[in-house]
Order: C-alpha cells, then structure tokens, then sequence
C-alpha cells in the first residue's frame, strides 16, 4: 500500500522536477541533458540524492542545478518511483533512508 | 455536377493556401503610419561573434529567451526549437536567435558548451549574450515578450519569461509570435516561415 502510494507521489514530483529535462521516459535531450533510461544511476543511493539536492559536481562547464522544494518524503517517493520506472523494480526507500543520507 | 464538384474543390484550395500577406504586422503602428521592427541591436554569439541587425537584414529568423539553468519551461522549448532548426537548418536565408536572459551565469563559454550539447555544428542558430537589463529591455518592448528578473521565482531559476517563438520577417517586422512550449503552435510556426522565405524582399 505504502509501496504504491510512494510510486504514485514520486511519478508527480518527476513531471514537475525531472521530466522538463531528463524526458518523460528518461531519454534526456540531445548531448545537453543526460539520459537515465539505464538506472545506472540508482546504483549509488547517496550519490543521487545529493545531486539533487546539491546539483552535479562542476566537473564540466554545465551543471545540473540543485532542485529546491524537496522534503525528505518527496525524495523518498521519487527514490522509489525512479527504482519502479528505471530497473522495473518495486524498492521502497524510505523517509529514514533518506536521513541517514548525508551529503558533503 | 462534376463540373460543381471541380468548382467547389478550387474554391477550398484558394481559401486554404495561406500567403505572405495572410499574417500580421504584429506591434502598434508608428506615428508616421510603418509597422513596428524589431529595429537596431547588438549581442555577441557563442562564439565571440557580434551579430548586430545587420546579420538578420534580408533573412527570415525566430528569437526566444531563455537561460541554460532553467529547469522549468526552457527544456521544452529547446526540443520544439530543435524541430524548427531541423526543417529550416539548410536554409540560408532563414536564422534563429536564442537570448540569454541570465548574462551572469550564461557567460559565452557556457552558451558554447550549451549549443554544443543540444545541436552541435548548427552555423545559423546564435546563442546570443548582453547585458542583462539590456536584453530584458530588449524582449519586453521591441519583441513583446516577457523577460524579468523574479527572486520570488528562485526554485524556477529566478527568472520568469514567456515561452514564444517570435517570428520576424526579412524586413523586421515581427509576424507571429507562438507558444514555443506547445507542439501544435509549432507545427504552425513550421507552415509559417515558408511563407515568408519565399515572399519578396
């Protein structure tokens, strides 16, 4: 129950945070903004949550920003959502999985 | 009948061509009676390259105003632009401009890097760059368009602009402003700019 809640809210906050960039099935634009149909991303639990929270590292002359506006649910739920959409895999990550984050 | 038919059938096509003449001189009419042009300015590209009004002079081109950090409505745009830049990308006479309206951030390596990432080689799509009151100026009152600096926009990227694809024809006139968000008023922009390729200069 929680589960699908979670995919719900978290497909809402990638229309309005994620999907103007990185497409409506994660295609990306161009060689602009990356794709993330693979997951690979998802591999790394920390590292995705403190790029949005953070922006990317500066490592090239573009950027992704920091997305402001999140609560530690909104992570959360879209967490989950992305590990349904991306890795066709039901993982419920939770709000404490979250906090336990801590980004430099 | 057939002849009635043959008839009728004329009678649509000539009611459905759109012309040259079928679109607007859009902006209010000086006072000795000439359309509103876009009129004189000054950017440089990407590339270092000063395109000034003279670079448009005799050509077709589409302005917008966006910024490269703009996480909302700008992503959009790019990709219906990247459909309008693919059917007129061969063409000489036609060109798009794309206005920085963040100089501060969008200095011209990052605009480089930008058009880089989105289009590649593209000789007459320019990335433009100015001072930020200037290109603001420039959008609300020669383009029509909206373009300001909003704190109270900081999770959008602090800037609020509108979304328009403005089409200028080879006189500078401006003859069609359309919602560069929407795929529909693109396609329209699409059936447009034909008409003003091919009318005389």
């Amino acid at each position: 129950m929680q589960l699908e809640q979670y995919k719900i809210n978290g497909a809402k906050t990638y229309v309005s945070k994620c999907q103007n960039c990185h497409g409506e099935n994660g295609e990306g634009l161009q060689n602009l903004y990356p794709s993330i149909k693979d997951g690979k991303f998802l591999e790394n639990k920390e590292k995705l949550i403190c790029i949005i929270l953070n922006g990317s590292p500066q490592t090239s002359t573009l950027k992704m920003p920091k997305i402001s506006g999140l609560y530690n649910i909104d992570l959360a739920e879209l967490s989950t959502f992305l590990h349904y959409k991306f890795k066709q895999k039901d993982t419920l990550i939770t709000v404490s999985d979250i906090e336990a984050i801590k980004c430099k | 009948m057939r002849f009635i038919y043959f008839i009728v059938f004329i009678f649509i096509g000539l009611a459905c061509s759109k012309t040259e003449k079928d679109l607007p001189f859009i902006g209010e009419k000086t006072a000795d009676n000439k359309n509103h042009t876009v009129g004189e300015f000054s950017f440089l590209n990407q590339d270092s390259t000063l395109i000034s009004q003279t670079a448009v002079t005799g050509k077709v081109y589409v302005a917008d105003f966006f910024f490269t950090s703009c996480p909302t409505i700008c992503p959009v745009m790019k990709t219906q632009m990247l459909r309008v830049h693919e059917k007129f990308k061969s063409n000489e006479n036609f060109l798009i401009l794309s206005h920085s309206i963040d100089p501060e951030h969008d200095s011209l390596s990052v605009l480089k890097a930008y058009k880089k990432g989105l289009v590649g080689n593209a000789p007459n799509w320019h990335f433009l760059r100015a001072e930020k009151i200037y290109t603001h100026t420039l959008a609300q009152n020669r383009y029509f368009v909206s373009a300001l600096e909003d704190p109270a926009a900081k999770a959008d990227g602090g800037f609020v602009h509108s979304g328009a694809f403005v089409l200028i024809d080879k006189k500078g006139h401006i003859r069609g402003v359309y919602d560069g968000t929407k795929e529909d008023q693109v396609n329209k922009l699409i059936n447009d700019i034909p008409l003003l390729l091919t009318a005389n200069k």
